[in-house]
């Protein structure tokens, strides 16, 4: 429901982390998607595909989506297992004492940028072709399933 | 080509303005809750029954999310207390900004409890944080006993479950014990209080928990619930 909203800020980190590291072209990208984030990764892509043509320096970018299970640490037995069936349990010992250390998070991992001497400067396009969508962005799709 | 580590988090701008919120409130000693649930589970109903208890008691404001439509803070503003509807026009969640821009609207100095109802959706809020003391969802015996199975974020994040509408109970099949079953899979132990905000059956047990939160906000080492 929230993937849009999410695409726009990624895509917009994206470019900015790009200008910040005065590169001009993001080759690609691997964004995580922890599993408690509820997050249907095919909608996220499908926005971060749409949105990505604003800024010249993610007009081309590839996307990676990746998913992250939820991973449980026990202070009962002090192991860390992955959570299976969405039960917040110890795997190993069932206990409830368990904390969440994995699983949690949507961050923007890493990325791939073109070297300045490929000379990609002056090939980009950045005209603000889709200026008036602005409006649009924002909305959550997901909710009118 | 060059790769390059980023490790920055989607929701790092929205963290840390609800970090600055929290300590903010911390300062002030305000208990802020933040209610979420399906559309028409019953948070209004609940705040409305909330706020006439405390009425004469505490210093309450209410924010109160929606897609659309300002009937919410109509219904709600009957009770005495300052409050606004922020209008998402199509967000299906409230953030952080949000908070910090409306609050002004209601806030006053001797503010006990800010109530932030948000939009209904069992999803999305569950992922920003608000700089709230506690995330409470509710369930009304009118779903699934499995919404927590179905749902498990909130579950997982909030630190009260409110059973709704009891007083419907008796013309339905929904089995109270396996949706207890079914949180305590999500959130072992959580509280689950069952109220009917229609016959007022059950809402002391939330209203005790309420206060306690208040007065622990105000001392820290408050232990005992005040009635
Ligand atoms: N029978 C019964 N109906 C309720 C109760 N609480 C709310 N409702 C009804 O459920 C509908 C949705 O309630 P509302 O408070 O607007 O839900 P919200 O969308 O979560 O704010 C309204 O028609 C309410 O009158 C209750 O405890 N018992
Ligand atoms: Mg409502
Ligand atoms: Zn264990």
């Amino acid at each position: 429901m929230h993937e849009l909203s999410f695409a726009q800020e990624i895509v917009s980190l994206v470019a900015q982390e790009a200008r910040d590291l005065g590169v001009s072209r993001v080759v690609s990208v691997t964004v995580t998607v922890g599993r408690l984030m509820a997050v249907e990764t095919d909608n996220l892509w499908f926005g971060l595909d749409v949105l990505k043509s604003q800024f010249g320096e993610t007009s081309q970018t590839v996307f990676l989506v990746v998913e992250q299970s939820v991973r449980l640490h026990c202070s009962h037995c002090g192991q860390t297992t992955d959570m299976q069936n969405w039960t917040f349990a110890c795997e190993t010992c069932g206990s409830h004492q368990v904390e969440v250390v994995a699983g949690d998070i949507l961050e923007v991992t890493d990325m791939e940028v073109a070297d300045e001497t490929e000379g990609t400067l002056e090939t980009m396009e950045t005209e603000g072709k889709n200026d008036d969508e602005g409006e649009c962005r924002k909305e959550c799709y997901g909710s009118k399933r | 080509m060059t790769k390059v580590n980023v490790g920055k988090s989607v929701m790092e701008a929205n963290a840390e303005q609800a970090a600055t919120l929290r300590s903010e409130w911390q300062s002030r000693e305000l208990t802020v809750l933040n209610l979420i649930s399906s559309p028409g589970s019953g948070k209004t109903a609940l705040l409305e029954q909330t706020l006439e208890h405390f009425r004469g008691k505490l210093q309450m404001a209410v924010l109160v999310g929606d897609v659309q439509t300002e009937n919410d803070a109509n219904r709600l503003a009957r009770h005495g207390f300052p409050v606004k509807q922020i209008i998402t026009n199509g967000t299906c969640h409230l953030e952080a900004h949000m908070i910090e821009k409306h609050l002004p609207f209601v806030d006053t100095k001797g503010l006990d409890l800010l109530m932030i109802e948000n939009v209904g959706n069992l999803v999305c809020p569950s992922s920003y944080d608000l700089g709230e003391d506690a995330k409470v969802v509710l369930l009304s015996t009118t779903e699934g006993e499995d919404k927590p199975l179905k749902y498990p974020a909130i579950f997982r994040r909030a630190e009260v479950a409110i059973l709704t509408k009891t007083d419907l109970l008796p013309y339905l099949d929904f089995d109270v014990s396996a949706v207890r079953h079914n949180i305590d899979q999500i959130h072992a132990g959580i509280p689950m209080f069952r109220v009917s905000a229609r016959t007022g059956d059950g809402l002391d047990e939330w209203l005790t928990w309420v206060e306690t939160k208040v007065a622990r906000k105000k001392h820290p080492d408050f232990h005992q619930t005040v009635r």
